[in-house]
């Protein structure tokens, strides 16, 4: 455990010392805030709209949590969709661009070690991402009165997707050396799995329930709307040991080599 | 030794991986699609194995072609085992509804009644686009409290005309409950509604309609123009049966009838009929009454005792005429609905022909509600002269002989169990009418209202804690430069400054 540790706060601070941590974090913010706010925008329009209408019962699925925090987060994975190959593209492969990873292989470390080291630097970054968009939340509830249960099953689900993509942008690390590739492949198995369920057949059948379930929009859904559900949890987090499970054949097949 | 033609393995491959993608598929040309690749991939690779089997033999010494089939299994070993769980959770669907008002939770009703399932059941919600996400949470949640026989689709009526047509959906977010052979509809998109609905389907038999026969009334199964066998097939869709009686020939009307339908009879009822009919509201029947005017059935004083009046008179109502914009006429179209379940979702006009008033006539006897549900225009009158506007088409409104509009053309009458709808009018039923305007959702409407089960359930509806925002300008602005500009800009700074340290070393 010590030293994955190690290797993790390692790999966090490696964050913090260049550019590439804030100008993540800030690009992230600026994209969720803008989407944000035009969310807000949004809705006053149409609150403006309903009372000219004077039509009280137009109101009855229309509230902020409906409204904003629900597309909130989904904006948030989307967005993490062009953010997290930003930063896990460099876990591994800026090791083997600074040739610095045969060092590590030879360090008296196991695979797993290196690999859960990487993970976690992966996911506290992303902690800390999300902790810096509380922002968001705090000013509707200043301003208005949301229902606060969804918001916390909300950050769950978007932290559960998040561990998700890291794990597999950790694996498309593993296998190139070229930062750009790991960004790349991790970017279109993010987007391929956020819209997989647009060409769903139209009829019920196995392959409409399976793509439906593999969607990470609709697995996503749920939590954005107030609800924790089990088989979206096992979901998001066997898609996650599987990225993991890959990760480390990655560095097996390494070191054979 | 090199392996040769090495771009036979990655063709391969990928006729294998894009042809395993439509293995499943039942389209045809996507299924010939899948075949051709899998077996051009399986063609390549054999291909490629047999031409370099000899140099395959060196490039995969024993130790490492024993450690790539152990990761092989154990991947695919591994794979499975998440496949498996994710399945179980799949079935096992346990969750925490963390919304204030439980949106995503059913009433205590409805799980049991879910639960008390023994066969298969769909709901269909017919929406615009097959897509809607209030009806769609609120189907999911039926499916999640019972996953092996709740089934539920989104349909957009537009592509499944089909099942529009089978199920008589008129308008958007109507829901259809059924187990295959009956149906059950529901009209709006909660969970009492559904619920209802359900309930209807499972605990109650068919419901019988009786149509009166033998004094001259419309045909059930008339296919012309006078006929109300539209009528008939559209009952027949909404889960009624059918039958029809001949009250002079039965000791009574049977015991198996929900409701009693009369439609436009002409000829006088024996004093025997009416007895039968009075006893059958006595014993908290259900009777559609239809009476056209200028016929005397008998039925009128009947319906006095009972505390509603039928006059023996013509409503003459502003009518729509092609180029001519409105004018009087016989024909009126109506636009003015009490509030009652039987009205509640009529959003248009609907079209009656040579109508007679009918109203309340108090006082009312003990017990008893009778309400007006349509009325005609304020420019309508009761014309009692009945000749002279039939056979010379005049009418003229005369203060004392006749009564100035709005008239009520139809009562919704309650005494206990007993239900009763009386009509001024059975042409609005025939098959001319019945699907213009708003006739058939009037007409059946009321069919539902008489036949409703009684023991219906109440669950207060959830819609999501009303939560609002009310801003100023300044407020807005506030929320922009915290939200979106205070905090990247720090980041940036902060950002350019360890850019800067660095770079100096």
């Amino acid at each position: 455990m010590r030293k994955t540790m190690t290797i993790a706060l390692k790999d966090l601070r490696a964050y913090f010392v260049s550019p590439i941590g804030y100008t993540v974090l800030s690009v992230f913010l600026l994209l969720t805030g803008w989407l944000f706010n035009g969310l807000i925008n949004r809705y006053i329009m149409i609150t403006m709209y309903y009372q000219q209408m004077g039509d009280p019962s137009a109101f009855r699925d229309f509230n902020l949590n409906t409204q904003i925090l629900t597309p909130f987060f989904h904006n948030m994975v989307f967005v993490f969709i062009f953010i997290v190959p930003l930063f896990t593209m460099r876990l591994f492969a800026e090791e083997r661009k600074m040739r610095t990873d045969e060092l590590l292989m030879t360090l008296p470390l196991e695979d797993i070690h290196i690999l859960m080291g990487k993970f976690f630097a992966g996911l506290s970054f992303l902690g800390i991402v999300l902790i810096s968009t509380v922002v968001f939340p705090i000013l509707l509830v200043i301003y208005g009165n949301p229902d606060v249960g969804p918001i916390f099953s909300g950050y769950l689900g978007v932290f559960l997707v998040g561990a998700a993509f890291v794990s597999v942008g950790l694996f498309a690390s593993f296998t190139t050396e070229n930062q750009v590739v790991a960004a790349i492949v991790s970017f279109v198995i993010f987007l391929l799995l956020y819209l997989i369920n647009i060409n769903v057949p139209e009829a019920e059948s196995l392959l409409k329930s399976v793509l439906m379930y593999l969607s990470l929009f609709d697995q996503m859904d749920s939590f954005a709307k107030g609800l924790i559900a089990l088989p979206n949890i096992v979901y998001l987090v066997s898609f996650c040991v599987l990225g993991l499970f890959l990760g480390k054949i990655a560095i097996e097949i390494r070191r054979w080599r | 030794m090199p392996l040769r033609f090495r771009p036979l393995l990655f063709l391969g491959l990928c006729c294998l991986a894009f042809g395993a993608l439509f293995i499943f598929s039942s389209q045809t040309v996507l299924v010939l699609y899948s075949r051709v690749n899998l077996a051009l991939g399986g063609l390549c690779i054999l291909s490629f194995v047999a031409i370099n089997a000899h140099s395959l033999k060196t490039f995969f010494p024993g130790k490492e072609a024993r450690r790539f089939s152990e990761t092989t299994v154990y991947a695919l070993l591994f794979v499975a085992t998440l496949a498996a769980l994710n399945f179980f959770a799949y079935r096992h669907p346990v969750r925490a509804d963390l919304t204030q008002e439980k949106v995503f939770t059913l009433s205590e009703q409805s799980k049991a009644l879910l639960s008390e399932l023994r066969s298969p059941i769909t709901i269909y919600a017919f929406v615009k686009g097959g897509q809607n996400a209030r009806a769609e949470d609120l189907l999911k949640t039926y499916h999640h409290y019972n996953p092996g026989l709740v089934r539920y689709e989104l349909v957009d009526p537009n592509q499944r005309p089909d099942l529009a047509e089978k199920y008589g959906i008129r308008r958007y977010g109507i829901f259809i409950v059924t187990d295959g052979s009956k149906f059950r509809m529901a009209e709006e998109a909660l969970e009492e509604s559904v619920t209802n609905a359900m309930l209807g389907l499972l605990k109650t038999r068919d419901r019988v309609v009786y149509l009166l026969e033998g004094h001259g009334e419309r045909g059930a199964q008339d296919g012309g123009e006078e006929g109300l066998k539209t009528f008939m097939d559209q009952l027949e869709r909404e889960g009624f049966r059918v039958k029809s009686l001949l009250l002079a020939s039965a000791e009574k009307v049977p015991d198996d009838a929900n409701v009693l339908a009369i439609v436009g009879p002409k000829k006088p009822f024996l004093d025997e009929e009416i007895e039968r009919v009075k006893a059958y509201l006595d014993k908290g029947g259900k009777l559609y009454l239809c009476l056209d005017p200028n016929t005397q059935t008998n039925l009128e004083p009947f319906l006095a005792n009972l505390g509603v009046e039928a006059g023996n008179d013509i409503v003459i109502d502003m009518q729509l005429r092609l180029f001519q914009g409105p004018v009087l006429g016989l024909d009126p179209i109506v636009q003015d609905y009490e509030m009652h379940p039987i009205t509640k979702s009529l959003t248009g006009r609907t079209l009656f022909s040579m109508v007679r008033s009918i109203r309340p006539k108090g006082p009312l006897p003990k017990g008893v509600s009778a309400e007006p549900i349509v009325k005609t225009s304020p420019a309508s009158w009761a014309e009692t002269d009945i000749h002279r506007v039939l056979e010379k088409s005049e009418a003229t409104m005369e203060e004392g002989k006749d009564v100035q509009g709005p008239m009520p053309i139809a009562v919704a009458w309650q005494k206990g169990d007993a239900r009763m709808v009386v009509f001024g009018d059975s042409d609005f039923l025939k098959n001319a009418l019945f699907n213009r305007l708003f006739n058939a959702d009037l007409a059946l409407n009321g069919m539902n209202w008489l036949a409703e089960n009684t023991t219906l359930l109440t669950i207060r509806p959830k819609g999501g804690k009303a939560a609002f925002l009310f801003l100023t300008p300044a407020q807005i602005d506030t929320i922009f430069v915290f939200g979106v500009l205070i905090i990247p800009q720090l980041l940036f700074a902060l950002g350019l400054i360890v850019w800067d340290w660095r770079r100096r070393g």
